[in-house]
């Protein structure tokens, strides 16, 4: 073939494609690309010069291996509980509620309009000493004193991530199973599974990309989340993005910020990468 | 010899949906090695009551029970079932040997058997080309098949197809037609067809229930049904059938499109309904009923003619007949007379 004349359609398209393209060049990669040079350089007593050392690594890992360790590890708790949650609730609204599912979607997914901080601070209210659970406990007359465990510790960190991420889980979830179709649910049950069987060999294999997404989005926002840890988590466990925020503001350490950054990002792609397979040969037909 | 026990009995089965009847009772005792038809119009609860038959649906009443005991409690994974879905319901995510392996990886049976079952059943439906093959992957015809040998591998005491072959296009139906009877034949199964088919339940069944409103009208051999239709529903419905209004009056019935014949009943409204092939054209023996009418269309079929005719009160009427028989004078505007045997006929009383 000889070689095509460009159509003005095409240059219609390059020309919508263009302002996209710019937005993620130069925000996105241009800025990603920018600290990830600056993570090699070094600072010393605020000033920062152009280097290239992996010692910031090195750092990371000996001075925040712990806590990285712990981040990742509260993302992967969060992410499971909200993926999970997520799922069963989808999974009655497809299959189970009728009606009354299409309601409990609309509520659930409104709550999306509500914003982070202000579910921060309901579950502060909820939480705290003077809080919801605590009044109502004390004029039961079944405590004397309010409990203290309720807030400032992981539970709460938890529980408000959980209840801030739900939506945005369901959404991929219920896409996904709105297209299981049902009459494949009932061969199943035909040919002799229980309802368990038929979720485990039907239905969670047709989701699996969808959880995957729900699994992913959950655990990097859990993962990298600053605000919840220093607003009800206890102030001896803040998590990575608490210190990188610190590198970045308090410190003025751009290299060990960005480094630190980078480490969460990296590690975090080769757990998420790694759960995507388990959870693939997990969900094969055998 | 004792009576054969039925290895199905449908004992006052029904389904209401609020105040909706989808089946009304209906009682129905299924043989071993039947191929069963369940044949009625869109919407007249076919696959409610083989969904109950299934497991699938909840009935409202009645009992179902296979070979003796009674399944009417059981979910479709205890019942000793099969069931090919309309629209085929493969796993989307297996391949065409996984799908048919299925029930018996469920089972737990030793791999070297199931191997060796699921190859036997993909030879048997002519699928043994497609074996690693991905569901998303098949035509209409394939993924029937890949319906079919996923239930039938299981051994079920019956099977139930739902409308399996209303998707495929004709001739591909024609096909699977000849494959059904000659799998049915080759297992010895007992089958349940539903359809709205009548050519596909009159190539297929040996018996037949039809239904209408939820209702099974009249069950039989395809041949009874054919010759001896219960109501004009029925008549309407297998086959062609033309039907002629009139009243009896002191043993003898009036036609309003012209004819007079003798026949004993109650006075009151008549049906009289006559299958196209039995008309005949310039009837000479005098023991035949007659009339005049009028051909409206004629069309060649090679050895049959197919005449349209009106008679007097302008109804329509069909004639099937042999293309040698036809002459140059029965051109459409032209009269004749045609005529019937009064053995032929159905005389049906207006309820
Ligand atoms: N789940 C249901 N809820 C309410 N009505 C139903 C339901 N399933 C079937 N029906 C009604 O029952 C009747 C029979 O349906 P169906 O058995 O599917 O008919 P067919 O298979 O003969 O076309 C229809 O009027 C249909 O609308
Ligand atoms: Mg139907």
């Amino acid at each position: 073939m000889t070689a095509r004349k460009i159509g003005s359609s095409q240059i219609v398209t390059a020309l919508m494609l263009l302002p996209a393209a710019a937005i993620f060049l130069g925000l996105f990669v241009g800025s990603l690309a920018f600290f990830f040079v600056q993570s090699f350089w070094k600072a010393s007593t605020f000033k920062v010069t152009p280097d290239f050392r992996p010692g910031n690594y090195l750092d990371v890992v000996t001075n925040y291996g712990e806590v990285l360790l712990y981040t990742l590890g509260v993302g992967v708790l969060v992410a499971s509980l909200t993926t999970t949650l997520a799922f069963f609730f989808a999974y009655a609204v497809r299959f189970a509620l009728g009606r009354l599912g299409d309601l409990m979607l609309a509520i659930a997914l409104t709550t999306l309009f509500g914003g982070y901080l202000v579910k921060i601070y309901a579950w502060r209210t909820i939480l705290g000493s003077d809080g919801i659970i605590n009044s109502a406990l004390i004029n039961l007359g079944l405590i004397d004193r309010p409990l203290s465990f309720l807030l400032f510790n992981l539970g709460a960190v938890v529980v408000t991530l959980t209840h801030y991420l739900l939506p945005l889980a369901i959404l991929p979830l219920y896409g996904a199973l709105r297209d299981v179709d049902e009459t494949e649910l009932a061969a199943a049950r035909d040919m002799g599974a229980s309802r368990s069987r038929v979720m485990l060999d039907i239905v969670l294999p047709q989701v699996r990309p969808a959880l995957m997404a729900s699994f992913s989005v959950c655990f990097l926002l859990a993962a990298g989340d600053y605000v919840t840890p220093a607003m009800v988590g206890s102030p001896g466990n803040a998590m990575f993005g608490n210190f990188i925020q610190s590198q970045f503001g308090l410190r003025m350490n751009t290299p060990s910020g960005a480094a630190m950054s980078f480490t969460l990002i990296g590690t975090s792609l080769v757990l998420l990468t790694l759960i995507g397979a388990g959870l693939r040969k997990g969900l094969q037909p055998r | 010899m004792p009576a054969e026990v039925p290895l199905l009995k449908l004992d006052g089965l029904t389904k209401r949906y609020g105040d909706h009847v989808a089946v009304a009772p209906t009682s129905l005792s299924i043989q071993p090695r039947d191929f069963f038809a369940i044949l009625g119009p869109s919407g007249c609860g076919k696959t409610t009551l083989l969904r109950m038959i299934g497991g699938f649906v909840q009935p409202s009443g009645g009992t179902v029970q296979i070979g003796g005991a009674d399944v009417t409690r059981l979910g479709p994974e205890r019942r000793p079932t099969g069931m090919v879905f309309q629209n085929y319901g493969l796993f989307q995510h297996m391949t065409v040997r996984q799908n048919i392996a299925y029930g018996l990886k469920l089972r737990r049976e030793p791999k070297a058997r199931m191997d060796a079952a699921v190859d036997e059943m993909m030879a048997l439906v002519h699928l043994d080309h497609l074996a690693e093959r991905a569901a998303p992957e098949l035509s209409g015809g394939q993924r029937q098949r890949v319906a079919l040998a996923r239930a039938l591998i299981l051994k079920p005491k019956v099977l139930l197809l739902d409308e399996p072959l209303a998707a495929l296009d004709l001739k591909l139906r024609k096909t699977m037609h000849r494959e059904l009877r000659a799998l049915h034949q080759a297992i010895g199964g007992t089958f349940i067809l539903v359809s709205h088919d009548q050519s596909e339940v009159m190539t297929l069944a040996n018996r037949v229930a039809v239904m209408e409103h939820g209702a099974v009208v009249q069950e039989g051999s395809p041949r009874d049904i054919y010759m001896r239709p219960a109501n004009v529903f029925v008549s309407g419905f297998i086959g062609e059938a033309n039907t002629l209004r009139g009243s009896r009056r002191d043993g003898r019935i009036e036609l309003a499109g012209g004819a007079s014949l003798a026949h004993a009943g109650r006075d009151g409204a008549v049906s009289v309904v006559l299958r196209p092939e039995q008309l005949e054209l310039e009837p000479i023996e005098p023991a035949r009923v007659s009339l005049e009418a009028e051909v409206t269309d004629l069309i060649f079929l090679g050895p049959f003619t197919h005449l349209h005719c009106t008679l007097a009160n302008g109804d329509a009427l069909l004639v099937h007949v042999e293309s040698r028989h036809v002459a140059a004078a029965h051109r459409p505007g032209a009269r004749i007379r045609l005529g019937w045997k009064a053995d032929d006929q159905l005389v049906l009383d207006a309820s």
